[in-house]
Parts: C-alpha cells; sequence; structure tokens
C-alpha cells in the first residue's frame, strides 16, 4: 500500500474519531449536578496549584466551599466530589487527582463507606457519574470501566461481565436526542464549573428542621464487602503517595446502618494510624456536633445541610485545616488568582438572588 | 459474536491484519481458524454438527471422485474397450455414484429435519391423532440445539454432493480446505448460500492486499450497519407491538402499519447482514454472490424472487427447479397436456409443478408450519398464475390499450407486487394462521387513512416515538433514493470513489455518524440477533 493510501486511511479515522468525541459530547446526558464540569475545571487548574483534594460524595460539594476558604485563608482545597460516589472508583479518581496536581494532603468523605451496594441500577448509575466525569480517552479511564464491569458482575451474577458501554459511554447515551428533556444547547459553551466546586442550586437556601437523634459509638456494623476492599485500595494507595490523609466525616443525621458503619471505619482507620475527623461533640453521648449548627435551620434535608450550615461548616473546617495543616496563602499567586477570584462572589450572588426570589414569592 | 457487534468488527481487523501477513500459501488456514474461532464463539456444542457434516460430505465426495476414478483406470487397463462396454462400466459408475449422492444428501437433510425440529411437527400431528382417539400415548418431542447456520452450510454441502456427483468439478482432496467452504465465517450466520467451484475455489487461492476491496468492503459493511441499525432494528418494535396476540383491537390501516414495518425491518435486517458478510468477504479477497438487489423495485412476484435472496433462489433453481421440470412425470404429463389441449398448456404443466415444490420447499426451510407453508403455495400460485395467465394479461393490457413501457405502468406494477408481500408477510408473521387471515380482511375492511397520516398521533404510540419515526422514514428514503439509482445503473461504490475527497469524505463521515448516533444498539436495547440467522 503506499504511503499517501496510509496516510490518508490515518487521516480518515483521526477525523472519524474527532468527530466521535464531538458527538459523545454533544449528546451526553445533561447532568443537573455538573459533576463532569466539576471534574473538568480540576483538570483545568494551572498545575500545581492545589494544595488539598477533598473527595467523595454529597458530603462534600454541599458542605466545602472551597472559595470562601480561599477568600478567607488563601488555601487551595478542591472539593472534588460526585453524588454518591461508589468507594471502588476512588483509587482512579486518585490518579487523575496526582496526574493534574501535587496535593500535600488528600481528604477523603467517611459517608461513602456507609454505602450499601443493595441495587445493581444505583451501582450503575453512580460509576456512570463518576467514569462520564473522566477523561473520554485514558488508560484511566479504562480502567475505572473495567473495574465496574467486575464488581457489579461480581456483586449481580446476572450482570453483563463485559459491557462496551462503560468504557464507551456513547453507546449508551447515543440515543438521548430522542429524550423529551434533552436539549443540545445544555452540552454547548463552557464546561467551567463557576462556583469551584460547590453545590449550589436554586433550592440551597432551602430549611427542613431535624430533630437531633442519639449516636451509639458502640454500635459495629460490617462494611460492604465492596467497600472494605475498596478501603484497604485507597488506603495502600495513598501510602505509597506519601501525601497526609484525613478522614472526614461532615455532619449529618445517620441511621443505625450508617452510625455502626461510620464506627468500624473509624476502628479500621486506627488501626492503620490514619487521621480521621467526624465533628461530634465531646462528650459523645449524642449527635450534638462541635460546629454550631442550628438544626431547625441549617440542614437542607437529614443528611445534608444547606446553605447556612455549609456557611458553618466551611467557617469551621476551613480554620481547623489552617490551624493543623500547613496550607499555604496562596492569594498573592497570580496563577492561583485567575482560577478562584470571584468564585465566592459568584456563589454569594447567587444565593442573594435565591433569597430575593423566595422572599417576593413568599409575599 | 452477532455480525452487527464491535467485538465482530475487531475480531474481522484481526483477521485481515494476520491474512495479509502470513504466507499467501497458508491464508486459507488463517481462514479456516478464523472461521472455527468464530464458530466456537456460539458454542461448543454447535461445533460438533458442522464437524460432522463436513466429515461425512467431504467423505461422500472423495468415495464418488473414487468410483470415478477407478472408472478411468479400469477403461485405461482394459485397453481397447467397445463403446458398449465403456457405456456399461459408466452406468455402473453412475449408479454407484448416484447411491452416494441421494444417501448423502437424504443423511444431511434427515439432519436438517431433525435438528430444526422438523419431526417435532409430525410427532406432533401423530399425537394429536391420539388424543382425538382419546388414545392415553404420546410421542416425545425432540429438542436439539440448533446449531449456527444448519441450513447454510448444509445447502452448500448438498449443492456440493450434487456438483461433485454431476461432475461439474472434483471432489476437494484437502480436508482443511474443505472445510473451510463449509465453515467460512462472515457467510455462516446467514448466507449467502453459494458454489463450491466459485466461491470454495476462490477460499483455496492467494489473495494480494487489494486497497479498493478494503475501502469497498468497508464501505459495504457501512451500508449494511446502517440498514440493520437504523431502520431494522428501529422499527422492530412497531413490528413486536402490532404482531402480538393483541392484534384484534387494531384496524386495517394499523395492521398496514405493521407488515410495511416488518417489510423494512427483515428487508434491512437481513440484507444489512448480507452487506457486512459481503463486505467482510470483499476486504478478504472474497466476492461472495449477490443476495439482494433492490427487491422494492420488483415488477413483479417472480421478479421479486430473483431480487430477494437471489442465492438461495438460485440454488433451487440449480437443483430442485430445473430437476423437477425436467423429470420424467412431468414431461410425461406435459406431452400428454400439449396433445390434448395445445402446446401453451403444454408449456403450463412444468411451469406449475416446479414452483409449486420450489416454493413448498422454501416455505418449509423457513420452518415447518402451516403459516410458511400457506406462505409458500401462496407464492407458487402467484407465480404460477403468471405463467399460465400470462397470454391473457397480454390481450387485456392490449384491448385497454395500456402503454407498458411507461413508468407510470412500471409503478403500478411495483406497487401491486408490494401489495401481494404485504400479504406474504401478513401471513408468516401473525401470530398464527386464522389470525392471519383476519388481520388480511382488516386491512380491506377497516382501513382509517388518519391514522396513517399521524393526524391523530396514536401512530407514535406503537413503540417507537415521534422523532424515531423520521429517522426511519429519512433513512428508508435515503435507502429507496441509493436503490433508484442503482435500478437506473449506477455503481456507488464506484461512483463515489471517482468523486473528490472532501465530498467522499464528508458522505461517508456522515453516514457513520448516521449509523451512531441514530442506530438502535446499546444497553438500550435488547442485543439484536439477525433475523434469518436463526434458519
Amino acid at each position: 500500500m503506499k504511503l499517501k493510501r496510509i496516510l490518508g486511511c490515518v487521516a480518515f479515522i483521526l477525523i472519524a474519531c474527532v468527530m466521535m468525541t464531538v458527538l459523545c459530547d454533544l449528546l451526553e446526558l445533561s447532568n443537573t449536578s455538573n459533576f463532569d464540569k466539576r471534574y473538568e475545571t480540576f483538570r483545568n487548574l494551572e498545575k500545581d496549584t492545589v494544595d488539598a483534594v477533598f473527595l467523595g460524595t454529597s458530603g462534600v460539594d454541599r458542605y466545602w466551599i472551597a472559595p470562601k476558604a480561599y477568600e478567607e485563608y488563601g488555601m487551595t482545597v478542591y472539593p472534588l466530589a460526585i453524588e454518591s460516589m461508589p468507594t471502588w472508583l476512588m483509587t482512579n479518581v486518585l490518579k487523575d487527582v496526582f496526574r493534574y496536581q501535587d496535593p500535600k494532603l488528600i481528604m477523603i468523605d467517611a459517608r461513602s463507606f456507609g454505602q450499601s451496594n443493595v441495587k445493581k441500577e444505583n451501582m450503575e448509575i453512580f460509576a456512570r457519574r463518576v467514569l462520564d466525569s473522566m477523561e473520554m480517552f485514558s488508560l484511566n479511564r479504562i480502567e475505572a470501566g473495567f473495574k465496574t464491569m467486575r464488581v457489579i458482575h461480581e456483586t449481580f451474577e446476572d450482570a453483563p461481565a463485559f459491557d462496551i458501554s462503560y468504557l464507551l459511554s456513547f453507546v449508551k447515551y447515543h440515543d438521548s436526542w430522542k429524550d423529551d428533556d434533552y436539549k443540545i444547547t445544555n452540552n454547548l459553551g463552557s464546561k467551567e464549573h463557576e462556583y469551584g466546586g460547590f453545590y449550589i442550586t436554586g433550592n440551597s437556601t432551602k430549611i427542613q428542621p431535624q430533630e437531633v437523634r442519639p449516636y451509639d459509638f458502640d454500635l459495629y456494623t460490617p462494611l460492604d464487602p465492596v467497600t472494605e476492599e475498596s478501603l484497604y485500595e485507597i488506603l495502600d494507595f495513598l501510602e505509597d503517595k506519601d501525601v497526609e490523609v484525613l478522614f472526614v466525616d461532615t455532619p449529618q443525621l445517620k441511621d443505625d446502618q450508617e452510625v455502626g458503619r461510620g464506627n468500624t471505619l473509624y476502628k479500621i482507620l486506627e488501626e492503620r494510624g490514619v487521621d480521621y475527623i467526624h465533628f461530634l461533640s465531646e462528650d459523645q453521648s449524642e449527635s450534638l456536633h462541635v460546629i454550631d449548627l442550628d438544626y431547625n435551620r441549617d440542614f437542607y434535608d437529614a443528611p445534608h445541610v444547606n446553605y447556612y450550615g455549609a456557611e458553618k461548616f466551611t467557617d469551621y473546617f476551613a480554620e481547623y485545616l489552617d490551624e493543623n495543616y500547613d496550607l499555604p496563602d496562596r492569594r498573592a499567586d497570580d496563577s492561583v488568582k485567575k482560577d478562584w477570584d470571584g468564585r465566592y462572589d459568584a456563589i454569594l450572588d447567587k444565593i442573594k438572588a435565591d433569597e430575593k426570589k423566595k422572599n417576593s414569592a413568599n409575599k | 459474536m452477532a455480525l452487527n457487534s464491535l467485538s465482530f468488527l475487531a475480531f474481522l481487523a484481526v483477521v485481515v491484519l494476520v491474512y495479509y501477513i502470513v504466507p499467501k500459501k497458508i491464508q486459507w488456514a488463517v481462514l479456516l481458524v478464523a472461521s472455527y474461532g468464530f464458530y466456537l464463539s456460539s458454542g461448543f456444542d454447535h461445533v460438533v454438527y458442522i464437524i460432522a457434516t463436513t466429515l461425512f460430505t467431504y467423505g461422500a465426495g472423495r468415495l464418488m471422485q473414487h468410483f470415478r476414478d477407478k472408472q478411468k483406470l479400469e477403461i485405461a487397463q482394459m485397453g481397447e474397450v467397445t463403446k458398449e462396454q465403456k457405456r456399461e462400466l459408466k452406468k455402473v459408475v453412475a449408479k454407484k455414484v448416484r447411491t452416494v449422492q441421494v444417501v448423502t444428501v437424504l443423511v444431511n437433510l434427515l439432519v436438517l429435519a431433525v435438528v430444526k425440529k422438523y419431526v417435532n411437527f409430525f410427532i406432533g400431528g401423530v399425537n394429536d391423532v391420539f388424543s382425538l382417539f382419546h388414545w392415553d400415548a404420546s410421542l416425545p418431542m425432540i429438542n436439539l440445539i440448533v446449531p449456527l447456520g444448519l441450513s447454510y452450510y448444509t445447502f452448500n454441502t448438498i449443492g456440493y454432493i450434487i456438483d461433485v456427483g454431476r461432475g461439474k468439478h472434483p471432489a476437494e482432496k484437502h480436508i482443511g480446505k474443505y472445510a473451510l467452504f463449509v465453515s467460512f465465517f462472515p457467510s455462516i450466520v446467514q448466507g449467502p448460500l453459494f458454489r463450491f467451484g466459485d466461491v470454495g475455489m476462490q477460499l483455496q487461492q492467494p489473495h494480494k492486499f487489494d486497497f479498493k476491496n478494503l475501502t469497498f468492503g468497508a464501505q459495504l459493511i457501512m451500508w449494511g450497519f446502517f440498514k440493520k441499525l437504523v431502520i431494522a432494528d428501529r422499527v422492530a418494535p412497531i413490528v413486536q407491538h402490532v404482531f402480538s396476540p393483541g392484534f384484534t383491537d387494531y384496524n386495517g390501516s394499523q395492521i398496514f402499519f405493521g407488515v410495511l414495518a416488518y417489510s423494512f425491518q427483515i428487508y434491512g435486517d437481513f440484507s444489512g447482514g448480507t452487506d457486512i458478510t459481503r463486505g467482510a468477504a470483499q476486504i478478504l479477497g472474497i466476492e461472495l454472490p449477490v443476495n439482494f438487489e433492490r427487491p422494492f423495485f420488483a415488477n413483479s412476484m417472480a421478479d421479486f424472487w430473483h431480487r430477494w435472496h437471489a442465492s438461495l433462489g438460485a440454488w433451487m433453481r440449480e437443483f430442485v427447479f430445473f430437476p423437477v421440470m425436467l423429470c420424467k412425470p412431468v414431461t410425461a404429463l406435459s406431452k400428454k397436456v400439449r396433445m390434448k389441449f395445445g402446446p401453451h398448456a403444454g408449456k403450463i404443466v412444468p411451469s406449475v409443478a416446479a414452483p409449486f415444490v420450489v416454493f413448498f420447499l422454501i416455505g418449509i426451510w423457513h420452518g415447518l408450519t402451516w403459516q410458511y407453508i400457506t406462505n409458500g403455495l401462496y407464492n407458487a400460485i402467484l407465480i404460477s398464475s403468471s405463467v399460465a395467465f400470462a397470454p391473457l394479461f397480454e390481450k387485456m393490457t392490449k384491448k385497454l390499450h395500456i402503454n407498458t413501457e411507461t413508468f407510470s405502468w412500471r409503478l403500478f406494477q411495483i406497487l401491486r407486487t408490494f401489495g401481494l408481500l404485504c400479504i406474504s408477510r401478513t401471513i408468516v408473521k401473525a401470530p398464527g394462521i386464522k389470525e392471519a387471515f383476519r388481520m388480511i380482511k382488516a386491512m380491506f375492511t377497516s382501513f382509517d387513512p388518519d391514522f396513517l397520516l399521524g393526524f391523530d398521533g396514536e401512530i407514535y404510540t406503537y413503540g417507537v416515538d415521534e422523532k424515531s419515526l423520521w429517522v426511519v422514514f429519512f433513512a428508508i428514503m435515503l435507502l429507496l433514493v441509493v436503490g433508484v439509482l442503482q435500478e437506473n445503473g449506477m455503481k456507488i461504490r464506484e461512483t463515489l470513489s471517482k468523486q473528490n475527497l472532501i465530498f467522499r469524505w464528508s458522505l461517508l463521515l456522515g453516514l457513520l455518524a448516521v449509523i451512531l448516533v441514530f442506530g438502535a444498539y446499546g444497553p438500550a436495547y435488547d442485543a439484536s440477533a439477525f433475523i434469518y440467522g436463526r434458519f
């Protein structure tokens, strides 16, 4: 075959790949929580400008207002959170973290380990949120896809051992043009997460009063087998990376199973000599958090705080990090400023607008 | 491994790579290993049948060849022999060859009948008789695994045995090369059927890499994917919806909608699969017979059968139609009728007898059910009557001053044939034979044009939403436009290859994008197996 023809074939295949990538992007499901934006914003941050990464589920993105901590302390602690992030994919997310940044501290959301893998559909949905947010063509993503197939297949016999759509999400989403709520415009434009990874919607100031539940520190429930295996994998991975690790159990009202699993996790972490923080009061007799949370104002629902709770949590936790970890003040660093300045104002503006809207609706 | 799967494309890519890298002498061996690898992917049990068929027919072919060779040797050794002696010896050998031929064909057909559960049709009938007389007995049904492509390789090997018996070509000496003829992987799922003298020989020959074969083959595969994924699998829910047991609620237009969908589904499915098969073979330098030649443009039922599953038609013509037409009882009857009622009547006898046998066999080839038998007979009646009444039709068109050389007449013929085909499709696809007749009746008695025109929006509730239906509509339009161009003599791929690069690539990338976006595949769909794969 002549060289010209070979080059022609290569060019055709390359154009087809570019076309496929564009189609993948356009037909991706519109994601209200903007997980992919949060992930892509992280990837686009200037190299070596993030000092800590806070990894996990909704226990992270609804609590940690990273731009506020930056405004007040100059720390760059990015919340790389995806709702119900499966624990088996955390190592892969961490691999991406170290590919783009060189953080000194990794914080892991403890509530991820309270999850149980009892529903195949949920496992698939949660895993796809992560996989869809990762870079489309990367070895890490391929590994994560295969791992997901293995975990789901081992948990549920009827799940296929191989499903190409975990490697090529387009196979699953190519039909989204048929969905009534699909709009091509949702997938056009900037992929920047303008609130610096903080979860914010038109409903972030919703208040749902909660009742204090007793917390039993002697209750132990075994972790889900997949979760336990993942925990050790994460700990081993981070040990190799030689970074500081902190498991963070953000305030929430747990049920008995979550309490039992939380305690089991703390026990394993103590055995491994890994730090953790759970924000429960010192007497440890009941669920009163050391943060001055108002149970009648600061909760969105039982497992999550609302924006007011997030402000309080961030104030407390940023101070804690500032006192206990050596996180530099980067407010004068130009490479950081361009990515972080103005984010907190955007959050405040959004909240003010929402409150105004809510007030006028109440009148 | 389905032909429309990514794994098949990956498999093909590896095979092509190895095929053109290895020395040409052993290319056939690569294909044989690939074919058995492909076959094994469908299950280990399936391989037993194909190996048994290969060994049995190979042995039979060699035996026939042995008789022939021995005869030649004997004649040579006898020195001077009279014509009478020669004829006598040939007669003896021909008898032996014929015996082997008949036994082999019958054994092959018997295996096909047993495995494909045809025998159960008779067992069921016997059991019905038992119950009719209240006898407390029943014969057990035979349920065996139906191996992949059983009918296709059985028919190919029967063709081989008959051809060797007729002396068209010598029996293949090399068991490996013969095994490749039986198992060639792209065509094992759903054909096309082919002859040893043609494809069998191509498979043995060395093939140099040809860029044209690569591009043309890839384009044909892409076109096959378009027909299968964008048309056939996308309309499949409509067919499933209409031909489910709830059909009694539907009026004629709803049933017609289902039949229309089925017509395009079966065409897209079968011809799409054949395109993938032929494209894959073309990349390997093998030219398989054309199986579909735009059947929607057929102007008569006979023309349709030349265009639809043409390789089966050719097989039937060669091994059933002509032998029946020329067999002693038919020619004797034809002679008698000619003498009594004139030459046209004499011609009718073989023209009626042969289609009846052929279509009866085609009917049962699809499955031994009353629906397939009825459909076979329906087609036989239509084709036979068109021959029988040809002079009458000619007189009528002349009397009515119809110009048969016009576009309008041709369009009428095409629509008439399509209408007749819709009836044929209904017979086959209905839940049962009684239901089929009720559905056909409904199409003529309760028609609601509003439904078909989509005025009431009900048409979008048949398993395919409005957006998908528009996609199908435009896909069918594209199919028909390409068909019209081909009918007018355009060789699409040849023409495309002469176009400017930007136009050519835009078209191919556009088609690829259409398949990727609008194709019915992935976890939202069941893995749609090819309909003809089960035959």
